[in-house]
């Protein structure tokens, strides 16, 4: 008979933990969505797959899909690309280069429901500074949160505000382990600059690219805050109507809970089926 | 060959199971520490409650108002034993305001209830989008945290249809309790707070939307000829909105045309171009009360019964079929004319919630017109808020040239007005779920007695965005209620504006000229009695996730273009039809038609028009 030790008191311990923070309520919300669970009536029936079916002709749900993957391919890339920059920048020799480094990094400690009201004071549309200024420049002013256009942009231009720190940081990390030596036998064969990172700085930090790049993928997918404080719950219409924010809708709008479960479940099998083919796909860089 | 799994020494293992039985400690009382503060004000200054007083108003006997009003009349409130509730907390859910607003109003009484009837009173503020979330949860899940709640009146079904509220009968003939007077409350707006015959919250507020003007402004134009005659060129007819008032001819197609007319020109001074129109837009917020109000005189014809043809503006209630959609020729012309009014705000107005609204409106005076809920009385007298004291004109919603009749499926090419009680129009429902129903109820009726509620209603203590109206005892004593300029800390009338007294306590201040207070006063008068047709508030149960497709579609997808007038209204009811079919057709139909009183006499017939020369003009040149 085995030995009930503290060993396995202690596995106990986390998969009791585990149960109880992540694998019931993923099952009740599964459970829940094969049921008319509503949040202004009490007791759940069982109505099967019919909240699956609605959504196969649900153009909002397409609509949330869409704006998701597009604040994402939108956002992501551009905070690698400045984070990487900025990362570059502090490996010079300037004057007053830890300041700039904190500078730098303010954004990142900055609460994302702080950063969509700085943003909804700054894009202001009747006075803002930014149109101010654009307009005492000759280019008129923008709307940048009643436009529906306009508005997704800029929820990117808040979120890469806001994130662009985390992947300078991360990549400034690794810019700064890679070994002077490779740097000092380039420049004696006569490498440009250009050279140096194509050929060498960009393939060290692959590694962490990946890392920042699998992070904020997943982190942007999942955005609520911004969309949501900065252009009214999804606004102006559903053009900012990021997925989670249209569950949320389904949930405390509307309060079809058991909508909001089924989509929620969809939403995870995606996620899931873009992680494993990320994953898959990149296994490679990670030694 | 496995190993056997390796034995914990006792020793280590006491002090392992110490160390966590300490760490899950330390972890608990840093949530207990760390747990967010319910918002509660406990003040512990002194308040003098009057136990007795008497008040007296004597009306003058020719007035140039055309109705009867009485020539005196007397409240007297006097020394009574109130009910005590002694050790107990009476727990209040409202909209986020601070100390102003509903969850101002709650403060300042809070000690009162505190000296008269011994129990305490602890607010959570809420914000807006929050609050049916929460209490619905605290409701359904039976956690019963809130006593009392002073939700949006379109949560009324969703409250009482599942019976999770008292009826206000349970309490009213109990002893001790606050007398509030339901005959002084208008019928328009009982709906706010009644299922039925029954009321299940006690009368507050009295929203409804209103058309705001800057009559400097106004004036100014009207005594200039060469604007005059550029109006007339443009548009084929006189600038001349006193007599439409006057006659009650003021149409949305005069305002629109007024509203392109005042746009892009520096008619106020201050050298840049200014807006003919102003409305809070943003998605997310209360758009879609703007749509209600505004669509209505297109929409809704006037009948002696509730039927399946007159007096309709949201569901069918044979079929429960949606009238919002692109089939209906009403809703499709007032969407055109909504879209179009648009046109002449500042293209900001999508971000817009009320607070940029007033500051555009009444700080700036950038927009000639607003169209709004009745906060705006209260706030044009405020010089940190508004430049236009005193000459802010307030009228109903405006009418239409002509409307589609259900009844006669075409065009019917006559004047129509709608009165509306749209906004929130917040009311104080006591939980069945609170242990302390009483107390809840001492608090909600001490609020509505007559008095109170007059001070209440013209923020004579706080801000409180308290409308007045939910009374007839609100109306100054010249348009049938009880309330005198006294009231308002104004001298006799026809004194010269003393101002507002910015240096003066809040409760000395003036909040109101008397030109603008009489204005408003007319307004909400007309609007509640004197409009050809009342538009029903919307209050079954999934009003606000109707609510919701409103302002998404219409609001949020329709005025930015994203998508077309006709689609934008099939979207509407499309959603519509949804939202009813997940919670039973037949049964909501039972439900809708309670709603409305359907097959009962109409209660709602119009009065005759209120308009007053002396005071709905500032002077005789600008009436042709």
């Amino acid at each position: 008979m085995a030995k009930l030790t503290a060993y396995h008191l202690f596995v106990l311990i986390a998969v009791a933990y585990a149960t109880i923070i992540t694998i019931f309520p993923l099952a009740f919300m599964v459970y829940g969505s094969f049921t008319n669970w509503r949040l202004d009536v009490s007791g759940m029936n069982w109505v099967g797959i019919k909240y699956y079916i609605d959504l196969i002709e649900d153009y909002r749900f397409y609509n949330s899909l869409r704006v998701t993957f597009l604040l994402t391919a939108l956002a992501v890339p551009t905070e690698i690309v400045f984070g990487m920059i900025l990362a570059h920048l502090m490996r010079l020799q300037i004057r007053f280069r830890r300041l700039f480094r904190t500078i730098f990094l303010i954004p990142l400690f900055c609460a994302p429901v702080a950063v969509s009201l700085m943003g909804e004071v700054l894009f202001y549309e009747g006075g803002g500074p930014i149109n101010t200024v654009l307009n005492i420049l000759g280019f008129g002013s923008i709307p940048w949160r009643s436009s529906p256009n306009v508005a997704p942009l800029t929820v990117v231009l808040c979120d890469v505000w806001m994130w662009t720190p985390f992947c300078f940081l991360i990549t400034l990390a690794a810019l700064e382990g890679i070994p002077k030596e490779l740097h000092e036998a380039s420049i004696v064969d006569g490498a440009s600059s250009f050279q140096i990172f194509k050929s060498i700085d960009f393939p060290l930090i692959s590694s962490p690219l990946i890392t920042i790049l699998m992070f904020r993928v997943l982190d942007t997918i999942k955005i609520f805050d911004i969309p949501y404080t900065l252009v009214g719950g999804g606004g102006p219409g559903i053009a900012t109507e990021v997925m989670s924010i249209y569950i949320y809708k389904q949930a405390f709008r509307d309060f079809t809970l058991g909508k909001a479960a089924a989509t929620s479940v969809v939403f995870l099998v995606i996620i899931a089926i873009i992680t494993s083919l990320f994953i898959r796909r990149l296994r490679k860089y990670y030694v | 060959m496995s190993s056997e799994p390796k034995k914990v020494d006792r020793r280590k293992f006491i002090y392992a199971g110490l160390g966590a039985v300490a760490l899950i400690a330390i972890g608990a009382a840093a949530y207990v520490a760390m747990n967010p503060p319910v918002v509660t004000q406990t003040v512990t200054t002194s308040t003098t409650v009057p136990t007795t007083s008497v008040v007296t108003t004597t009306v003058p006997t020719t007035s140039v108002v055309t109705t009867t009003v009485p020539t005196t009349s007397v409240v007297t409130t006097t020394t009574q034993q109130w009910a005590q509730f002694p050790g107990v907390k009476v727990t209040v859910a409202t909209l986020a305001g601070g100390d102003q607003s509903f969850s101002g109003i709650c403060y300042h009484y809070a000690p009162i209830m505190k000296a008269i009837a011994g129990f305490d009173v602890e607010v959570v503020e809420l914000a807006f989008a929050d609050l049916p979330v929460k209490i619905l949860a605290d409701l359904t899940t039976g956690t019963g945290a809130y006593d009392m709640f002073i939700p949006c009146s379109n949560l009324l079904g969703d409250l009482v249809v599942p019976g999770y509220v008292h009826k206000m009968s349970d309490f009213w003939n109990k002893p001790g309790m606050p007398k509030w007077y339901p005959e002084n409350n208008p019928p328009s707006n009982a709906q706010c707070s009644k299922w039925g015959d029954e009321y299940y919250g006690v009368p507050w507020d009295n929203d409804a939307w209103y058309l705001t003007w800057n009559m400097k402004g106004m004036d100014a134009v009207l005594k200039n000829p060469d604007k005059r005659a550029e109006f007339k060129s443009k548009f084929g007819y006189d600038l001349n909105p006193y007599a439409w008032i006057r006659d009650k001819t003021l149409t949305w197609q005069k305002v629109i045309d007024m509203s392109q007319f005042f746009h892009n020109w520096d008619w106020n001074g201050d050298g840049s171009p200014d807006y003919g129109m102003t409305m809070g837009l943003r998605t997310g917020e209360q758009g879609s009360f703007w749509f209600y109000g505004f669509a209505a005189p297109w929409v809704v014809e006037w009948g002696p019964m509730r039927d399946n043809k007159h007096n309709l503006f949201f569901l069918e209630p044979e079929t429960m079929e949606p009238l919002i959609s692109s089939k209906h020729p009403g809703f499709v012309e007032a969407a055109k004319k909504f879209k179009e009014i648009t046109k002449w705000m500042n293209p900001a107005v999508f971000t817009y919630t009320f607070a940029e609204t007033w500051d555009e409106h009444l700080a700036k005076a950038k927009s000639m017109f607003l169209y709004q809920a009745p906060d705006t009385f209260s706030l044009v007298g405020n010089p940190d808020k508004s430049s236009i004291r005193g000459y802010l004109m307030t009228q109903p919603t405006p009418g239409v040239e002509k409307y589609w009749s259900m009844a006669q499926n075409q065009w019917v090419e006559k004047m129509n007005f709608v009165g509306n009680v749209c906004g929130c129009s917040w009311h104080p429902f006591i939980s069945k779920l609170s242990k302390h129903p009483d107390a809840a109820y001492f608090l909600a009726a001490y609020v509505a007695q007559p008095r109170e509620h007059l001070l209440t209603s013209a923020s004579a203590y706080t801000w409180t965005g308290c409308d007045p109206g939910a009374f007839t005892t609100d109306i100054l004593v010249d348009y049938g209620g009880m309330a005198t300029l006294a009231d308002y800390n104004l001298p006799p009338s026809g004194s010269p504006d003393p101002g507002f007294g910015k240096d003066l306590p809040f409760e000395k201040q003036r909040h109101y000229n008397e030109g603008d207070l009489r204005r408003a006063q007319m307004a909400v008068w007309n609007n509640l009695n004197a409009m050809d047709a009342f538009e029903d508030y919307m209050k079954i149960p999934g009003a606000t996730a109707m609510f919701t497709s409103v302002d998404t579609h219409i609001i949020g997808e329709m005025l930015t273009g994203a998508t077309g007038i006709e689609e934008a209204l099939d979207r509407v009811y499309r959603d519509w039809n949804k939202i009813i079919d997940d919670y039973g057709r037949e049964k909501l139909k039972t439900l809708y038609q309670q709603m409305i009183n359907y097959g009962k006499p109409n209660p709602y017939s119009p009065k005759p028009w209120k308009f007053d020369p002396k005071w709905s003009v500032l002077s005789p040149d600008v009436i042709f």
